[in-house]
């Protein structure tokens, strides 16, 4: 895909609300938020990390950046996921709230907590950035931050549980011409899961577009099917 | 005296020793300056001790006036190289590099070059030897104190090459700072001796866990002593596992001390019985440094124990910035004052107190003192108060940015670093401002945004952002508090106090114009007051007046809980058992961590009418 038919892309937000019982919400991002958005994924973490820092761009009214970049896009049917899509980029994982639409931005809430808010993040945030909740060897220094802030929100700590033990679902579309090697490393490929020995490479003939992407995914479509490299 | 040479004056006739004497401290100043590596900017002995140093024979006739006008130094760039001198001999080291010998042109660069030199107070607690048990440090924030104790760690450490140091304070984030912060000033300070970690020297926080002998001093203590080891819970408070730990050394003496010193930092924080814990393992001297008080309503700062150092001088913060925090913090410009102190206490807080007997009326003002003296200053307001109208998220972020390049504009050098952002609402709409910065900040000014009740630290090249939680221990040269209404709570006065005093050249107040009509003209004309006559004109008190403000203070958010304070509420309504829980869960809601009697009264009043079917 040419740079101008990315950004062409960019821009075509009708065409995404095309199919029935399919909520798709879009939001273009700047050079800056695709700086955080966009670097490695290596843990379960980072992919909280991204989810937090993204609701909090969805719960704000709309501020379209002057020079946009990229964009996410959340999809709600059956399946829930996020999208993040730069060129040539394109990386999506489960997202595991339910969505609230409002007049001018969205609500979460999760089976355990009635309203996953911007503090409510910040404090998931706080928490991730904490070296001793969860590198500490002493399971209270885990406990006791979430046990005080359940002090004031009582369901915090099921909703960070849920967080923690939900499957994420990581994929992820690159095309690396820095780094390809036949087909050890296809210019084109799919990367699933992130962690080092889990992590494979499933290469593709062509780029891939967002509606590529979204197709391979979709539980009401024909599936793709995986040949050997030839 | 400031620009003024450093003079020698003989008081014998005995010419030759007091040559010799002069020779042998000249030569001692040159070798510390090339030890701090200071010779390379200012040069060898030879090119200032011509112009720099003074000596006379003291004489009945000597005219001091005219002797002292004849030490003057004119030329700016010579006094700045005399202060460097004294800097070296006070033992109050600067990173040279970081000073440099130039005259710096900008205010900005004047407050990051600045030249730190120890005042009296400062230096006799330095360098006075240990003589009693325990030595206690009083200040307000902003008065030096912990650097203070880190230059009397230093002289610890290299006098007493065996002793055993514990450094601590009761926040496990200001600890990890000490920790890191000490490497960087032995470094700095050219201690020769490796810091052993854990085994000359202990820097943590005071608690510790489990897992972790060292962890924590009185963790420390408890592996030391066989102690058994209580961990935090609603049941256990610190002080009572400090009481706990104190028993067990009653019954059980110790033989041999955990610690020859111990260095407290933040003391307002702990119990008594911490203080007596680290005072019975420790061989020689605690020295316990804090704030005057914890909170602007702290009852009693009319000290039970005298401090040793009593440090009224704050020189981070612009007098006329630390007035008006004050001032408003303790709501001295509105009819109904919060607070009061007594004289005593308004010296202990760095204060004359001028009072007229004939109105009741009272002047407080501080002290002048030596900062950034050599600025033009007076077109320059330390507190800007900037009122916005609208919808509040919106003009707050565009008046913050508004702000921002109104300090960039005046100050050409500044960085993402040099300015700090406070949300002080309790509320959801402080999140979603300091998220619409993260977008907007970026996007107008191109710097990165920490927004640090995420992180937990300060990060290079970006912009500050937090909220009244995280404010303890920080400082900016351009500080910018934001709220949407400045209420009677104390906590939330006690933030806005704080916030306000973290600048060292400017604070902006960004406040809703609608939602305080009634205090900005109150607040306006006493800051304007204290531009012009640099002090804080009041009315004191009445008796009854005083009575009241204390009472309420009793039973103020601080001092009881949120949980207690609504069952205090239920006990005198006589509120039924079987409908508490729904109206602490109604009222919970209503109020986070901003609680204030009277608004607590009135809700729950009207939330019982309801739950009643009224």
């Amino acid at each position: 895909m040419s740079t101008t038919d990315f950004m062409r892309q960019l821009y075509s937000i009708t065409k995404l609300f095309k199919v029935s019982n399919v909520k798709r919400y879009i939001f273009p991002v700047d050079a800056y938020q695709a700086q955080w958005m966009f670097e490695a994924i290596r843990s379960k973490i980072d992919i909280i990390s991204i989810l937090m820092q993204t609701i909090k761009i969805m719960m704000l009214p709309p501020f379209p950046p002057p020079k946009p970049v990229g964009k996410i896009v959340l999809q709600v049917s059956k399946m829930s996921r996020l999208f993040f899509i730069m060129e040539n980029k394109i990386f999506s994982f489960n997202f595991p709230f339910v969505v609230i639409e409002n007049d001018d931005c969205l609500t979460f809430r999760s089976i355990h907590h009635a309203k996953i808010d911007s503090a409510v993040a910040s404090q998931v945030l706080a928490l991730l950035e904490s070296t001793d909740s969860l590198k500490s060897r002493e399971v209270f220094d885990f406990a006791e931050p979430i046990s005080d802030l359940c002090e004031s929100d009582e369901d915090f700590w099921c909703m960070f549980r849920e967080l923690l033990i939900y499957e994420d679902g990581y994929i992820r579309y690159d095309c690396d011409d820095v780094r390809k090697n036949g087909h050890l490393h296809p210019l084109h490929h799919l990367d699933i899961f992130y962690t080092t020995s889990n992590t494979f490479k499933l290469g593709l003939n062509g780029n891939v577009s967002l509606d590529n992407f979204l197709d391979v995914l979709d539980l009401n479509t024909n599936c793709y099917y995986v040949t050997p490299a030839t | 005296m400031p620009k003024h040479k450093i003079v020698f004056i003989n008081f014998t006739n005995e010419e030759d020793k007091f040559e010799n004497y002069i020779d042998e401290f000249i030569e001692d100043l040159g070798s510390i300056s090339d030890k701090y590596r200071y010779k390379n900017s200012i040069g060898r002995p030879k090119s200032w001790r011509n112009d720099l140093i003074a000596q006379i024979n003291f004489t009945e006739s000597l005219n001091i006036k005219e002797f002292i006008d004849s030490t003057k130094i004119e030329a700016s760039s010579r006094q700045r190289v005399c202060e460097l001198l004294i800097s070296l001999l006070t033992g109050s080291i600067n990173d040279i590099d970081k000073v440099r010998v130039e005259i710096p042109e900008t205010l900005l660069d004047q407050v990051k070059r600045k030249i730190l030199l120890f005042d009296g107070d400062q230096t006799r607690f330095v360098y006075q030897p240990p003589t009693k048990s325990s030595i206690r440090i009083q200040g307000l924030s902003g008065t030096g104190k912990t650097e203070l104790l880190l230059h009397k760690l230093k002289e610890i450490y290299i006098t007493f090459p065996e002793s055993k140091i514990a450094f601590t304070c009761h926040n496990k984030i200001l600890a990890d700072s000490l920790k890191r912060r000490i490497p960087e000033f032995f470094d700095f300070m050219k201690v020769e001796q490796q810091i052993q970690w854990n085994e000359r020297l202990w820097c943590t926080h005071a608690w510790g866990s489990l897992s972790e002998p060292n962890s924590g001093i009185y963790r420390y203590i408890c592996e030391k002593y066989g102690i058994s080891f209580q961990r935090y819970s609603r049941a256990m408070s610190f002080n009572q596992a400090c009481k706990l730990a104190l028993e067990h050394l009653t019954k059980n003496p110790i033989k041999e001390y955990a610690f020859d010193f111990c260095l407290i930092d933040e003391s307002q924080d702990f119990p008594d019985s911490f203080f007596e814990l680290c005072k019975s393992v420790t061989k020689f001297t605690s020295y316990i440094a804090g704030d005057v008080f914890q909170s602007i309503f702290d009852e009693n700062i009319t000290f039970a124990i005298e401090p040793d150092y009593l440090l009224t001088k704050c020189y981070r913060t612009d007098p006329k910035t630390l007035m008006f925090a004050h001032a408003l913090g303790m709501g001295l410009f509105e009819p109904k004052k919060l607070r009061w102190l007594e004289d005593r206490e308004w010296a202990a807080c760095g204060y004359l107190v001028e009072k007229d007997i004939t109105n009741g009326s009272c002047q407080l003002k501080r002290e002048p003192l030596r900062r950034f003296e050599d600025v033009d200053r007076s077109s320059m307001p330390s507190v800007i108060i900037s009122k916005i109208n609208g919808q509040f998220n919106k003009s707050a972020v565009d008046q913050i940015l508004a702000c921002i390049n109104q300090i960039k504009s005046e100050n050409p050098t500044v960085t993402a670093e040099d300015i700090g952002i406070i949300l002080l609402d309790p509320d959801n709409t402080s999140f979603s401002l300091a998220d619409t910065l993260n977008i907007q900040v970026p996007r107008s000014l191109g710097w990165k945004v920490n927004i640090a009740y995420e992180t937990k630290r300060r990060v290079k090249d970006t912009l500050f952002v937090s909220n009244k939680n995280n404010v303890k221990g920080l400082e900016f040269p351009f500080v910018i508090c934001v709220t949407r209404k400045i209420t009677s709570s104390y906590s939330y006065r006690n933030s806005i106090y704080m916030t306000l005093t973290r600048s060292f050249i400017q604070t902006y107040l960004v406040l809703s114009d609608e939602g305080n009509t009634g205090i900005i003209p109150t607040i306006e004309n006493g800051l304007s007051v204290i531009n012009k006559t640099g002090c804080i004109n009041v009315n004191v008190p009445t008796v009854a007046e005083k009575d009241l403000i204390s009472a309420t203070i009793k039973y103020s958010a601080d001092s009881e809980s949120f949980f207690d304070m609504v069952h205090r509420i239920f006990d005198n309504l006589g509120v039924l058992p079987i409908y508490r829980e729904n109206l602490l869960d109604a009222v919970r809601k209503l109020f986070s961590d901003d609680f204030e009697y009277d608004r607590l009264y009135e809700a729950i009043v009207f939330n019982y009418k309801i739950i009643q079917g009224e």
